[in-house]
């Protein structure tokens, strides 16, 4: 089982991360489940959206969260927080995530 | 209250040194007469030590630059506007404003996080055309530091202005006139000075949220121009600060504290 979210054509506030999970139905307990945000709307994001959204994402029992079609900026983002090790389980999609869709 | 006196170029490294204890108590002088050339940076400081002033029931008495080319980019930047709204006699000349895409992004205040977003689809829609990975940079940079101002600064408005400069690379720089870094929360985590409270607030993940995902936001936005060859330089208080490019990151500690703060990004050409 996963969980899709699409993200928008721009996202920059925290509030604006909440509103997301809202908008798209997200349940408040993910049991263990896997997230796969779909970005290929994504034109641009701020750290301070993406820090809220992983951090919501994990509060509500995320098992992982896979990045798909990630523009730079969101690469650039996801790459930093692995190096942080800030969310050990957010990443970008591989070629195997992508055949498997 | 503090003075600003150009006396020359008004870039992120002279900005300390153009400013002086206030002559007069009562009057703030913004004294642009010797200037000789100004960054984005110059500008919104300019605009924000006259905010702040203002907000703070001071008069401004202001000196337009004798250069007569720096009289009209000034006008041409929107200073004008900005001093005609406060009631600032200014002797800045009537310019045509014809639109030139991307090239001048003039100087403009926003007042809300909704305001800043708004701002930031605005020029992130006017680079786009020229370089989608700048205009995406462009649209993060703004949207954060006008999160910022909203979360830390004390302040409701701040300012936007840039310019691209050589062969398209853009220099863009936001600021406020509020509480700065240091008395924006950092003193709470520890720092000491102003060079410390910058050194907290572009390193990684210190800010006035004691919660450990936050305060990852300039960080963030320094790493991402650091990734795009750009550079993120923070002024606040006695201390600036720069991150990325091919400069080491430093610090600088000056005798005069500038009010509140500026931020000012770098992007490289053709992205």
């Amino acid at each position: 089982m996963s969980v899709s979210i699409d993200l928008p054509r721009y996202v920059s506030t925290r509030e604006m991360a909440d509103a997301l999970l809202a908008e798209q139905h997200v349940p408040d307990a993910l049991d263990d489940e896997r997230v796969v945000l779909i970005a290929k709307h994504l034109v641009s994001a701020t750290g301070s959206f993406i820090e809220q959204l992983l951090s919501r994402l994990e509060d509500r029992g995320a098992r992982e969260v896979v990045v798909f079609g990630a523009p730079a900026i969101l690469r650039s983002h996801v790459n930093l927080l692995t190096t942080r090790n800030q969310w050990a389980n957010v990443r970008l999609a591989t070629d195997a995530d992508l055949a498997a869709l | 209250m503090v003075d600003l006196v150009a006396r020359g170029s008004l870039r992120y490294d002279t900005l300390h040194s153009s400013l002086f204890t206030t002559r007069d108590g009562a009057v703030q002088h913004i004294d642009l007469g010797g200037l000789t050339w100004i960054d984005p940076v110059g500008l919104v400081a300019a605009a924000a030590l006259i905010d702040r002033c203002k907000r703070t029931g001071g008069d401004i008495d202001f000196r337009p630059p004798t250069d007569e080319s720096r009289a009209n980019y000034l006008a041409r930047m929107g200073l004008v506007d900005l001093l005609e709204e406060w009631n600032i006699p200014n002797r800045l000349p009537n310019v045509r404003r014809h639109f030139v895409g991307d090239r001048l992004l003039e100087l403009q205040s926003f007042d809300s996080v909704t305001g800043t977003e708004a701002l930031a689809r605005h020029v992130e829609a006017i680079v786009a055309p020229t370089s989608d990975v700048g205009a995406a940079a462009l649209y993060a940079a703004v949207s954060e530091a006008g999160q910022n101002i909203a979360e830390h600064a004390g302040v409701a408005s701040g300012f936007f202005a840039a310019q691209t400069v050589g062969q398209g690379a853009l220099r863009f720089a936001v600021g406020d006139g509020g509480v700065g870094f240091l008395d924006g929360g950092l003193v709470g985590r520890g720092a000491k000075t102003d060079e410390e409270a910058l050194h907290l607030a572009i390193g990684d993940g210190i800010s006035r949220f004691v919660s450990d995902d936050r305060g990852y936001g300039l960080s963030t936005l320094a790493h991402h121009l650091r990734d795009v060859g750009g550079e993120l330089t923070v002024a606040s208080g006695r201390a600036y600060r720069v991150e990325g490019g091919m400069r080491r990151t430093r610090g600088r500690s000056h005798i005069i504290a500038m009010p509140g703060s500026v931020l000012e990004g770098f992007i490289p050409p053709r992205l």
